[in-house]
């Protein structure tokens, strides 16, 4: 329930479509109802006239059809058009958000996860969702009123009808999932789990393929794959199983309101309280009027698998909520609300200094703390070096700064400027941050270094190619700065990888540069020489430099040794 | 082995028991032991049975490394070709795996792959290329 509600919340910003989406597919729904019965009625009329010799006025029912099927044809096509496109704007949002939740991906976070499936992970798991919309709220909204209209419908003829239609009614749409759901959720749960599962060996599987040749293991791990394939067979077969059930179950209960109809309908005609053509027009109204309903045992099914979905992706992401500051509008641009101050966009001529007072920061409530009571000034300009052994929350200073994180207690101040009053995007316009482990895009070395200068001139892609000692190995690609790096690019090592971040934060304008863990996979003539013009391209900004090696130690301001600013004595 | 040994998700023994399919629980123990993993191991918390790889519980490259070194010891093979052993340690896991690369190279022909001097204690020879 958790997780439905914070589904229609990511929907909040498309109220109006989802609205008009809805009310379309109601429309059609009901307009194809009205034009089965009253077809029937005005056939079987037209021949009992016919047959009787008896004038009978056609024209008024034959319009009323036409209308009908004009208004269930056009209705369908605007239905599908508005639902769609709602459902790509939702989906459009949802990657936007999500994407900017998952970039910063901490360790922290990411310790239940490795990385490597996560993205694709991510893909599945977002497109699963768009099932949430259009085939699970539209469809139960829609069910409900058509089913509210037919039973009131009926109940002009015949109370009966009525009570044996609802009956029928509420099994499709409510007792049949609700036997069914539980089977087929936990199908759907597990299939999802054992698609990932598969699809994280065989990934596994390829790009470890050259130790386990080498320990003679490839054979036993294939084994492991075709097990696993299997078992995904099984629970697949499981699966459609309870779904062929449910299918035949809701041909038996429309047939069923068919015979139903007929057996109370045909008595009334021969007692002359409805007429003849009547009995036609209820028996099909309400074969008819499972259109509706019909869905529903499928939607419940997709359900189990999109709550599975939507548990994964916000126990990796926190709740939409928290992100809403953040979120984009429908065209994908910040929306500068009019009365909202405008987006702050730092000085990038003057110095910034950042400050962190009485901060207390943990990653989860059940986590040690990170920091308890971390107070530490930068001072404008000033180049710094942060030390400590792993886990003593280097990186987590990173995580704080750009507002991934928010701390529990305590104010960081960014040029004299609380982050807290700032947006995730202000905040990060600060700071230009090269990550420990760089993400390169799957595209050109250009394209990944002109993500932090769209503007930048081929020289001073150069220039900062250079800078991070990388220059000479791009120069020597035989397709230079148009290489496609990224995942499934070009081998680059993990060193160059490093290097070209590190260039594309050297060509951001932000006044704060921090590198974290620039030296690492370095050799030392290497190493030094990076530190050396780093240091000299630095120039006004404030650099902070996030090492557990030594390089560059020599060259800051200060040494900061974060495991003993991180804790203030708490004397209480 | 390579400079990022690849964890496979599967639990710790089986990633340590790719090094020799069929190897006992006992063997696999005593490998962890010498590649100095048995202390990380057994404070996961399901020990030698914990998840790890995609989807499981997150180990750090010092970890990594020396279930990497356990699938050598476990292994037992006369000629080692080691890649970068210790790159991307901090000083206490790189203490670690080279005193667990001394033990393994003892009777063993071994090449090291390196670019930090550190791990030129290990080596009889050091060639530059």
């Amino acid at each position: 329930m958790k997780y439905v509600l914070q589904l229609l919340k990511l929907l909040r910003p498309q109220a109006s479509s989802v609205a008009l989406g809805i009310f379309l597919s109601l429309i059609t729904v009901l307009a194809n109802m009205g034009l089965l019965a009253l077809s029937s009625w005005f056939i079987a009329s037209m021949a009992i006239a016919g047959a009787s010799g008896v004038f009978f006025n056609y024209a008024l029912p034959a319009a009323v059809v036409r209308a009908l099927a004009l208004a269930r044809t056009g209705g369908r096509y605007l239905e599908r058009m508005v639902n769609h496109n709602t459902t790509f704007r939702v989906l459009a949002d949802l990657r936007v958000w999500f994407y900017r939740r998952i970039l910063p991906l901490a360790p922290a976070r990411l310790s239940g996860f490795q990385s490597g499936d996560l993205l694709s992970r991510i893909q599945a798991d977002v497109d699963t969702l768009d099932d949430f919309y259009l085939r699970g709220l539209v469809p139960v909204v829609v069910a409900f009123f058509s089913a509210i209209a037919a039973v009131l419908f009926l109940l002009h003829y015949s109370a009966l009808l009525a009570v044996v239609e609802l009956g029928l009614l509420i099994s499709v749409a409510v007792l049949l999932p609700a036997v069914l759901s539980r089977a087929a959720r936990e199908s759907g749960e597990q299939l999802v789990e054992s698609a990932s599962q598969l699809r994280s060996s065989v990934v596994s599987h390829t790009t470890g393929m050259a130790e386990l040749i080498s320990y003679g293991a490839a054979c036993e791990f294939e084994a492991r794959i075709r097990e696993q394939s299997a078992r995904h067979d099984r629970l697949h077969w499981r699966l459609s199983r309870v779904l062929g059930t449910s299918d035949a179950l809701v041909l038996l209960a429309m047939l069923l309101a068919l015979w139903f109809g007929l057996l109370v309908a045909l008595p009334l005609a021969h007692s002359g309280d409805i007429t003849p053509p009547s009995v036609a027009l209820l028996g099909i109204f309400m074969l008819s009027s499972f259109e509706a309903v019909t869905p529903i045992p499928e939607v419940a099914r997709r359900f189990g698998e999109v709550l599975a979905a939507a548990k994964r992706l916000f126990e990796i992401s926190g709740d939409p909520d928290s992100a809403s500051a953040s979120r984009p509008g429908a065209s994908g641009e910040p929306e500068p609300a009019a009365g909202n101050p405008p987006v702050y966009r730092p000085d990038t001529e003057a110095a910034v200094g950042v400050q962190f007072c009485g901060v207390r920061f943990r990653y989860a409530a059940d986590e040690p703390w990170v920091y308890d009571g971390l107070d530490l000034e930068i001072e404008p300009g000033s180049k710094i070096a942060v030390t400590g052994p792993t886990g003593t929350g280097k990186s987590s200073l990173v995580n704080l700064l750009v507002k991934f994180y928010q701390p529990q207690e305590g104010t960081i101040l960014v040029g004299g400027i609380d982050l807290e009053t700032l947006s995730q995007e202000e905040a990060a316009a600060f700071f230009s941050v090269s990550e420990q482990r760089t993400h390169l895009f799957h595209t050109t070395i250009r394209e990944n270094l002109l993500l932090a200068r769209e503007d930048a001139a081929e020289s001073e892609l150069w220039d900062a190619l250079n800078v991070a000692q990388v220059g000479s190995f791009v120069a020597s690609l035989p397709e230079g700065l148009d290489t496609i790096a990224g995942e499934t690019g070009t081998a680059l090592s993990v060193g160059q990888g490093r290097r070209i971040g590190i260039a594309r934060a050297l060509l951001s304008r932000a006044p704060v540069l921090i590198l974290d863990e620039p030296t690492e996979s370095l050799d030392s003539r290497t190493a030094g020489a990076l530190i050396g013009s780093v240091f000299a391209r630095a120039g006004k900004r404030t650099l902070i430099l996030i090492t557990h090696l030594t390089y560059g130690l020599d060259r800051v301001d200060r040494v900061i040794q974060i495991e003993e600013v991180a804790r203030r004595n708490y004397m209480m | 082995m390579p400079q990022r040994p690849t964890i496979f998700p599967a639990s710790v023994r089986e990633n340590i028991a790719l090094g020799r399919p069929g190897a006992s629980d006992d063997e696999v123990e005593a490998a962890a032991h010498r590649a100095h993993a048995h202390h990380f191991i057994t404070r996961l918390p399901q020990g030698f049975e914990t998840a790890v790889g995609e989807g499981g519980h997150g180990i750090s490259g010092g970890e990594i490394q020396r279930l990497g070194l356990a699938r050598l010891f476990l292994r037992d093979a006369g000629l080692l070709l080691l890649d970068e052993p210790a790159t991307h340690l901090d000083a206490a896991s790189e203490q670690y795996v080279h005193s667990a690369i001394s033990d393994l190279a003892a009777g063993r022909t071994m090449i090291v792959v390196a670019h930090r001097a550190a791990a030129l204690d290990l080596v009889e020879r050091v060639i530059a290329l």
